[in-house]
């Protein structure tokens, strides 16, 4: 086993592993080292997400603005089916015979320049964080999660959920847990964490329409639609998540749409519906691309000064009123549909 | 044991997939034991975002016990009982 750095399992687990008999001397080894540096990483972890915060509110705007100019560095690794992060190091990735390897860097380089470009952002914590990404995760799983430093994917196990990496909208979905991370900083339960999962949606939807370069006639509004797999789709199901009707019978987990419905202790994955569906009214009523108004609206709602971990829905909404007031300030109508979108779901 | 959550957020009231699955807590061997009784004893920190975490429930002499914990806290050998299954 190669040396590394587990970066998601609990430090009791990796001390377990290491006194494990089981496992080879030089597995256990491995296993201490990880252990040791475990709470190492967590602690840079938090400090680099509260040193990016601090730059973002106190830096002078030429400073943060001159940021934007550097590169961003992109790394895959594959897991090889296991479950021990980060895995092996794919060398060239761009150039990978392993078109998962391929397709990630393509399209986080792609998420990268799409936040560069359309929001002037330098990766997600704005000042040019390194992106990695791990493939091949565990065995036929059916997952693609951000674990606070990295992305990591599933090959799905080819029935319900094909290779996670298929669907341009994941990737950008995963990406985006890592910028509002470093912005609004919001927490992962009540209406934060709804909040939460919302923006990677809305986030990951408009990219994925950057990509086909779509305007929002044109888009079908759909989360997942790319990686659900053939006993999916003989079901009729033919996405994870509709933002234009949350909850379709064509999702599999239909959502809420109007805040009514919320309720304490929903899961993220479900109180996001109300958001989601906000923004599809938004820019639909705003027309062209999602990512030219709504889009920056939006990126500002979650990027801009003052953010609350906990932020409730209805400040979320009063934060886009506000940012389309600022940035739109000779078009009303623009502020104006984005109140009406937020009315249409109760906020 | 059910996970809940993932990007496709399994486990919501409306969901139409869920895993779960369940085993004999005496097959379980010793390390694997003493991972579960510490599970129930301390749940493990709070999942990172579109990380699944698992309901466990285990009853006995002593009644009915739940808690929720990340997917990561639980040994990779238990997960093997979880099935995916149309609601």
């Amino acid at each position: 086993m190669r040396a590394c750095v587990c970066q998601i399992v609990p430090p009791d687990v990796l001390a377990r592993l290491a006194k494990d008999r089981k496992l080879t001397p030089a597995q256990r080894r491995a296993f201490a080292r990880a252990a040791k540096l475990e709470p190492e990483w967590r602690g840079l972890r938090a400090a680099t997400t509260r040193v990016a915060q601090l730059c973002r509110d106190t830096l002078p705007v030429a400073t943060v603005a001159a940021a934007v100019q550097a590169p961003v560095s992109i790394t895959v690794f594959d897991c090889e089916h296991g479950n021990v992060l980060p895995g092996r190091s794919v060398i060239q990735p761009y150039s990978s015979g392993d078109d998962t390897a391929r397709r990630t860097f393509t399209e986080t380089t792609e998420v990268a320049r799409f936040y560069r470009e359309i929001f002037g952002r330098n990766s997600l914590d704005g000042e040019g964080m390194a992106l990695m990404s791990s493939i091949h995760y565990s065995v036929d799983y059916n997952n693609a999660f951000w674990n606070g430093g990295q992305m990591v994917y599933g090959d799905g196990d080819g029935e319900i959920f094909l290779d996670f990496t298929r669907a341009t909208d994941v990737i950008a979905h995963e990406l985006t847990h890592g910028v509002t991370q470093f912005t609004a900083g919001l927490a992962y339960e009540g209406e934060a964490g709804g909040l939460n999962e919302s923006m990677s949606d809305v986030f990951g939807t408009m990219f994925r329409q950057w990509r086909a370069g779509q305007n929002v006639a044109a888009a079908d509004w759909l989360i997942g639609a790319d990686i659900l797999g053939p006993g999916a789709r003989a079901r009729g199901y033919t996405c994870l998540r509709d933002l234009a009707d949350p909850g379709a019978d064509h999702c599999l987990a239909p959502q809420p749409s109007h805040f009514s419905q919320y309720r304490k202790g929903m899961d993220p994955h479900e109180s996001s519906g109300m958001p989601n569906h906000a923004f599809q009214q938004a820019a639909m009523a705003l027309e062209g691309h999602s990512w030219e108004i709504a889009g920056r609206i939006w990126f500002q709602a979650l990027t801009g000064p003052a953010p609350s971990p906990n932020m409730t829905m209805k400040l979320f909404a009063n934060r886009t009123r506000t940012a389309a007031s600022k940035l739109f300030s000779g078009r009303p109508a623009v502020r104006a549909a984005v109140d009406v979108a937020w009315k249409v779901v109760g906020l | 044991m059910e996970r809940i959550g993932g990007l496709a957020g399994l486990g919501t009231s409306r969901a139409r997939l869920r895993s779960h699955g369940q085993l004999d807590t005496q097959s379980l061997s010793t390390d694997e034991a003493q991972a579960v009784e510490q599970l129930f004893k301390a749940p493990a920190s709070p999942a990172a975002p579109d990380t699944f975490t698992l309901r466990l429930t285990r009853s006995g002499d002593a009644g009915t016990q739940s808690v929720v914990v990340p997917e990561s806290a639980v040994p990779a050998s238990l997960l093997k009982c979880l099935k995916d299954e149309w609601v």
